[in-house]
């Protein structure tokens, strides 16, 4: 029974995380608001059997990318100071895209039957163990491609955001 | 909970990132909105890898490689955020109109 | 044979109650020995004695309990409330919350996860953003300025931190901290990490915002830092987990290079305690002894100094259990 209220405190987490991030005006809430979005989705993770994609979760978007977002925010502060007003045709538009969205899916989700599984895998199968070996050797394209990727996003974002030198003529 | 319900609370959660891309003026705000759909669809990657695949280290990966691209993702955008700053003085995306028309 | 708290109590509701009661006491009584300990400490180092008012000084620390107990909380202006509030317990619940990972004794811990180093590493990172909010929260250029500076530090001194973990997870082959200690029968890590010992000290007192570290909250240097505008038991609150952090940064530094609670002739506690108490005397001693590093400076220290030297030593470490 309680194990229902977490799982129930955690889905709350996430839908007044993304309330609070689509419609603030302040972009420190905006960003708040996908903090406690992402813990809510750790919790989910780990309800749903993972608990080290909860934790890289948390290390990677909460740890790095949310703090790389509020660094981001307070080098371009002239917008957070003074919020603009909101235009409410545009907002209009937004919502009524996104309840056609939602309303579509939720249409597709109740007619569709999934192929169930009966019983989750084993517990071997579940294990850290089993995803670092699947990692190294099913996945191993992927994951040298990610890390070439993480690598040309590193050099780019250095590249964008060098100042000029003093001795280019740009 | 059921698989529907999860699915639901991703179609959610993609709706509400949907908003928040499309009306915010303010760029770092059209960021979140995208960070908020990626982490929809590997919720709703999660939530296939529990009830219907049978091999379950799939979505695991799956949602692995997913924080990492968005971190590759964002880290580009924040730079690109920081140069137009530097040039225009604003982030305003109702502003930045030089390519148009 | 080891015994979760939870076997012991049969209902785990009342493990979880029983733990966090448990963590909250120690983490109390220990902030308030560490602050007399740097007291004592600082002054023998400066030749004089210190606090002297009952034995060895410790009435002192009851009167500077009392003392921030009753301050006033004051709230400026146009502080933004929530923030405001929310800021202290987010630097100081995911220490709380960690706490119950590490193995004390051989037989009686808290809960074993297989996954701890991960959780540790990741939950810790929650500070910074705690950290961030104290700074923006209290409307004050100031604080504004420390908690960046802060945040910056925190998340570069970050990666020494995980990169030298790594090599102590690829060693031992598990990430559960029980298993770790379990691991080093015949000889602790630091014989064999020295270098990675060294990386892990060096950033857990940049994390934890010691000297020579602490632009941040130097009194100096920014009025007081991010927490300039907090007073009274919300203060208290911070230096509590400052001390809390520097406990547990130590316990992780124990575990993982030297060997937990192994130890000849007396109890398996007993060892722990020790060997978490000479670390942090040695990370009081380097705020008596070394002048404070310019923040840029710091910064040029972590990416040019330590992040490659972590990736070398990983690289060594892994060459060795290859070849090995």
């Amino acid at each position: 029974m309680l194990e229902q209220a977490v799982i129930y405190t955690f889905v709350a987490l996430v839908l007044i995380g993304g309330i609070l991030a689509a419609f603030s005006r302040q972009i420190l809430y905006v960003i708040i608001g996908l903090g406690i979005s992402l813990l809510g989705l750790a919790g989910l993770f780990l309800n749903l059997g993972s608990p080290f994609v909860a934790a890289m979760q948390v290390l990677i978007y909460i740890g790095g990318i949310t703090v790389a977002i509020v660094f981001a925010m307070m080098l371009s502060i002239a917008m957070s100071i003074r919020p603009p007003d909101p235009n409410p045709q545009k907002l209009g538009f937004a919502i009524a895209c996104a309840v056609i969205f939602f309303g579509a899916v939720a249409h597709l989700i109740r007619g569709a039957q999934f192929q169930q599984i009966a019983s989750p895998a084993s517990e071997k199968a579940w294990s850290v163990g089993a995803l670092g070996h699947a990692l190294l050797t099913h996945y191993n394209v992927v994951f040298e491609a990610l890390s070439l990727v993480l690598l040309l996003a590193i050099i780019g974002a250095i590249l964008i955001a060098r100042r000029a030198l003093p001795k280019e003529n740009s | 909970m059921t698989l529907e319900s999860y699915l639901l609370v991703g179609a959610a959660l993609f709706s509400l990132g949907l908003i928040g891309a499309l009306s915010h003026r303010n760029l770092i705000a059209l960021l979140i909105g995208i960070e908020l759909m990626m982490n929809a669809a590997s919720l709703n990657l999660m939530a296939f890898n529990r009830f219907v695949v049978t091999d379950p280290t799939t979505g695991q990966i799956f949602v692995l490689i997913i924080i990492g691209l968005a971190a590759a993702e964002v880290a580009i955008f924040l730079s690109i955020i920081l140069r137009i700053y530097r040039a225009y003085h604003d982030i305003d995306a109702e502003k930045l109109t030089k390519l148009s028309g | 044979m080891k015994t979760d708290i939870v076997q012991l109590f049969e209902n785990p509701y009342l493990a979880l109650g029983v733990s966090i009661a448990i963590i909250m006491a120690y983490l109390s009584v220990n902030a308030i020995m560490l602050i007399w300990l740097e007291r004592k400490l600082s002054a023998r180092i400066q030749r004089r004695i210190g606090p002297q008012r009952g034995p060895f000084g410790l009435m002192q620390q009851i009167f500077d309990m009392g003392k921030l107990l009753s301050k006033e909380l004051l709230t400026p202006e146009h502080a933004n409330k929530l923030l405001y509030v929310i800021a202290p317990i987010l630097v100081f619940a995911p220490v709380v919350a960690l706490s119950s990972l590490f193995p004390i004794t051989s037989t009686y811990i808290f809960h074993d996860f297989n996954i701890a180093i991960v959780l540790i590493l990741a939950i810790s990172g929650i500070n910074v953003i705690g950290i961030f909010l104290a700074g923006w929260g209290s409307n004050n250029k100031y604080a504004l300025l420390g908690a960046v500076r802060s945040v910056a530090q925190n998340i570069s001194y970050e990666i020494p931190l995980i990169l030298s973990v790594i090599p102590i997870v690829m060693i031992t082959r598990t990430m559960s901290l029980y298993d770790i200690t379990l691991a080093q029968e015949t000889y602790p890590f630091i014989l064999v990490q020295p270098i990675a010992l060294i990386i892990f000290i060096i950033s857990a007192t940049a994390e934890t915002n010691r000297a020579p570290f602490d632009i941040p909250e130097a009194e100096s240097e920014l009025v007081a830092g991010f927490h300039t505008e907090y007073s009274g038991m919300r203060f208290g609150l911070f230096f509590f987990a400052e001390y809390s952090n520097m406990i547990f940064a130590c316990a992780l530094a124990t575990v993982l290079f030297l060997g937990g609670w192994r130890g000849p002739l007396l109890p398996d506690a007993v060892w722990f305690f020790i060997k978490v108490y000479a670390l942090i005397v040695l990370m009081m001693w380097f705020r008596w002894t070394f002048p404070r590093l310019r923040f840029d400076q710091l910064m040029k220290f972590a990416w040019v100094v330590l992040v490659p030297l972590s990736l070398i030593n990983l690289l060594i470490t892994t060459l060795v259990l290859k070849i090995v």
